[in-house]
């Protein structure tokens, strides 16, 4: 279909649905079910220079339309991912997007110096928000100053497009969506998990291992709308939204507070084959109602009317 | 190659403290080898699937064998046949089945789950079975096991069937006067622990449980302690692994 394709900074995606990252791994498994040169893209999972083994066990835990994670940014490092998965990704014909980590900035800028010079990165994803249980869930994109800052230096670093991925535990998340933009991203992302906790009322222990968890899932969608239509309205560079989609429906309703682009994440884990069921959702929508993409970014209004 | 379909309910049978839900599955029971695991959507209201071993493979259908031990479980449990509940599988890698005789297999209460098919498939190697519950309830139906097992050792906490106490005694004792191809196993850690320590060099395929979120390998959610350091995913690098790849000191 026509009228789908999206362009963040000088990248064009076919469509506006991506796979979000930590969500598809490096893209190995859930290619088994989908063909990944069908959607706009895959963000993989977040990368470092060198390889974490990740959090302790219990990582996960269910909670009302949702889960808790705290898997601690596990990965194989950026070059194990470019020697042993790129060339599998590549071959799908997939956009490949890489979620670049880092400790430090220095680590940040080298991840994203690694990427700008291998083919077949389309682009970056600068993970400025991953909670970081052990500095209680703090990360630079709760604070305007440190987004700037990183953000700057990775422009500096990379000529590919850059999308700064936004924390949603903070208060002003707009703010934070210009800091990002006046640093020079090509676009925002959001939202990231929201800190949470569950408790065993049995034992007293937290649910995962690590006390704190990312919470995802159809949970968090409704603060995610509502802070994608804050960020819409403030920054000029495209807004990519993520959050509990779920359903095509789910995707409009992100269209209409104003993403340009959605990522599925979590749902992924239930129905390997739900990015293509909400593409292909999207496309019907469009077509019964004789609209492009276009027509309805960020077209909500406040209701009812009168 | 796992498929993503809406399973038709076939039955839902109780079995003791357990539970038989049998599923309209033919892609799944086509190509599932022992072992290997199935995700079931358990209710609208439980976000995520739950997983199951596949117990039964007969025809079109496939079975699991659990216990309602949550809301997903007793939605499960309250099931009628022709309802339909989505099934993701055959997913993990399954037993490797070996061609000696006399192999040995452990199970510990709802652990027999994925032994329903193995002993079926290994029958002809003669499998001695060591079979423990807490209490007789735990221990369903022996006679198919009997059927297809050259020696059936039951043992219970109480003593209300079998022999009274641990499966890890009488299987010392066997292991003491027999060197089995391989001990299959399947039940709380602490049971495989212990049979980790009495297998001592002999080949082992224990099939590990863990919370999970897709079963395919992408949360990363099901890891535990393996190897000589780190982590492996329970779905996709096991659920079968082998007892000296288990870090077993660091595992909760």
């Amino acid at each position: 279909m026509e009228g789908l394709d999206v362009r963040i900074g000088s990248l064009s995606l076919k469509n506006p649905v991506l796979l979000a990252s930590g969500c598809v791994g490096y893209g190995e498994e859930i290619g088994r079910f989908i063909d990944l040169s069908a959607i706009g893209g895959i963000v993989v999972k977040g990368l470092y220079m060198k390889p974490r083994i990740g959090n302790p066990p219990p990582r996960i835990w269910e909670t009302p339309s949702g889960m808790l994670n705290s898997i601690g940014l596990s990965g194989i490092g950026i070059h194990a991912f470019i020697q042993e998965k790129l060339p599998l990704l590549r071959e799908t014909g997939a956009t490949v997007i890489v979620n670049v980590c880092g400790e430090t900035e220095n680590e940040y800028e080298e991840v994203s110096r690694v990427c700008d010079a291998t083919d077949g990165i389309h682009a970056l994803e600068l993970n400025i928000s991953c909670p970081n249980i052990k500095e209680n869930g703090r990360c630079p994109g709760m604070n305007r100053d440190a987004t700037f800052s990183l953000v700057s230096r990775i422009r500096k670093a990379t000529k590919k497009p850059l999308i700064a991925k936004l924390s949603p535990n903070i208060t002003d998340i707009a703010s934070i969506a210009q800091s990002a933009e006046e640093a020079g991203a090509d676009a925002v992302s959001l939202i990231n998990t929201l800190l949470g906790m569950a408790i065993d009322i049995e034992t007293g222990e937290t649910r995962t291992a690590t006390g704190m968890g990312g919470l995802s899932g159809p949970a968090i969608r409704p603060v995610a709308v509502r802070m994608v239509y804050q960020v819409a309205r403030t920054v000029s560079i495209p807004v990519i939204g993520m959050g509990g989609i779920s359903t095509w429906r789910d995707a409009i309703e992100f269209f209409m507070a104003g993403a340009g682009a959605i990522q599925i994440g979590t749902t992924n884990f239930i129905n390997p084959h739900v990015s293509i069921e909400i593409l292909n959702g999207i496309q019907d929508y469009l077509v019964s109602r004789r609209q492009k993409l276009a027509d309805i970014i960020g077209c909500c209004h406040i209701g009812p009317r009168r | 190659m796992a498929h993503y379909l809406a399973a038709r309910v076939i039955s839902v049978e109780p079995l003791k403290s357990y539970v038989r839900l049998t599923l309209e599955a033919p892609s799944i029971a086509a190509e599932m080898r022992p072992g290997q695991f199935v995700m079931v959507s358990a209710s609208p209201e439980a976000f995520l699937a739950r997983p199951f071993s596949i117990a039964h493979v007969d025809g079109d259908r496939i079975s699991i064998v659990f216990q309602a031990v949550g809301c997903g479980t007793d939605w499960l449990v309250a099931l009628r046949p022709g309802n339909t509940t989505k099934v993701l599988g055959p997913l993990g890698n399954g037993f490797c089945l070996g061609d000696g005789d006399h192999p040995v297999i452990v199970a510990g209460g709802r652990g027999i789950a994925p032994f329903y098919d193995l002993v079926r498939r290994i029958s002809h190697l003669s499998p001695v079975l060591f079979y423990g519950g807490r209490t007789k309830e735990q221990i369903v139906e022996p006679e198919y096991f009997e059927r297809f097992c050259d020696r059936l050792v039951i043992t219970t906490e109480d003593g209300s069937a079998g022999r009274q106490g641990f499966l890890t005694d009488p299987l010392a004792d066997y292991l003491q006067k027999n060197t089995p191809p391989v001990i299959y196993g399947c039940g709380p850690h602490a049971m495989l622990h212990r049979v980790a320590e009495l297998a001592d060099g002999i080949r082992t395929e224990f099939s590990m449980e863990a919370r999970m979120a897709c079963g395919f390998g992408i949360c990363i959610g099901c890891v535990i302690p393996a190897g000589e350091s780190g982590y492996r995913r329970v779905c996709i690098d096991g659920p079968i692994f082998g007892a000296k790849d288990i870090r077993w000191k660091d595992l909760t």
